[in-house]
């Protein structure tokens, strides 16, 4: 899972959560049934799981690109006064 | 997991000293802890965040942790409701008769039949479990100022079990501490415990006065 793939996961669980809670809360009351508010709260925490645990492909919408190291270390050279100018305007281009 | 979480913690405070940290730290974990190996490979990354969504566990953990915490909310939510929860239960209690008055050991004992009626249906709410209840007789003698004995007791766990009426003797012993018994004017109170589903329990009661043992043993 990405980074914003993480984010997203950790936004869809509150917000999933917090109205589990409150939808779960509101039926049990307005059916005076504590056993229900459990049971509907139950399944919905269920789903929550299911949605946010397992590593689905659209969380991971935006990989990593990591710099070629080469690329790096070329440009690093780059800065240092020994390296002929050849080379490094070959870095710079990648 | 600890080792890992103090790592994560020290590259986000010091971020010109990951490659020692990482030198100074993967190595032992690595040789040390077989099992911890396939955490390894991912640290490059995790600099990132302190409480992650990163891994399955950690997701998990994530969500049911929360979960918790919000499933503890309502039911602090539903306790409150019972705040507002009015009723009006309805008792009557009556000594039918008195049947038997003597002395056992020292100490009175009598024996009366009781008609308890009450409708506590009114008292259940929706985070109600169950009702305890149970009937008194409250007396005082020159030895006790307060004397309590309790004769009849029920458990009513449902809201439909909760309009009864009981036409028994007393269920427990009727005995005093000492000789007192005869012409003592005592009271019958019903007392009931209310167990919630969640949070505290509450004690409700409904006394009657004016009943009198007769005068002699019989």
């Amino acid at each position: 899972m990405d980074w914003q793939g993480q984010q997203l996961a950790e936004q869809i669980m509150q917000y999933a959560i917090l109205f589990a809670a409150s939808v779960a809360f509101a039926a049990g009351y307005v059916l005076s049934s504590f056993q229900l508010m459990i049971q509907i709260y139950g399944a919905l925490v269920v789903i929550v799981l299911l949605v946010v645990v397992p590593d689905w492909g659209c969380f991971n919408r935006h990989p990593l690109e990591w710099l070629d190291p080469t690329a790096v270390a070329e440009s690093n050279n780059k800065s240092k006064p020994q390296v002929t100018p050849k080379k490094s305007g070959k870095a710079a281009k990648k | 997991m600890f080792l890992k979480w103090l790592i994560m913690r020290s590259w986000s405070l010091k971020s010109p000293c990951i490659e020692i940290l990482q030198i100074l730290v993967e190595i032992p974990l690595i040789k040390i802890h077989s099992s911890v190996v396939s955490v390894a490979p991912s640290f490059s990354v995790q600099a990132f965040r302190l409480e992650g969504m990163h891994t399955f566990l950690y997701r998990l953990n994530a969500v049911l942790s929360f979960a918790l915490l919000a499933l503890a909310a309502i039911c602090i939510a539903a306790s409150m409701t019972d705040m507002i929860h009015k009723s009006n239960p309805s008792v009557d209690i009556k000594v039918l008769k008195f049947d038997g008055l003597r002395e056992i050991y020292g100490n009175d004992e009598a024996r009366v039949a009781l008609n308890i009626s009450a409708d506590l249906s009114s008292i259940f709410s929706w985070n109600t479990k169950q009702l305890f209840v149970f009937v008194a007789a409250e007396y005082t003698t020159p030895k006790n100022s307060w004397n309590q004995i309790s004769l009849w007791d029920s458990i009513i766990t449902a809201k439909e079990d909760a309009v009864f009426q009981a036409l028994e003797y007393n269920k427990y012993a009727f005995i005093d501490q000492g000789k007192n018994f005869r012409g003592l004017s005592f009271n019958l109170t019903m007392y009931w415990h209310v167990m919630p589903k969640t949070t505290m329990m509450y004690i409700g009661s409904k006394s009657f006065t004016g009943f009198k043992f007769p005068d002699n043993y019989f």
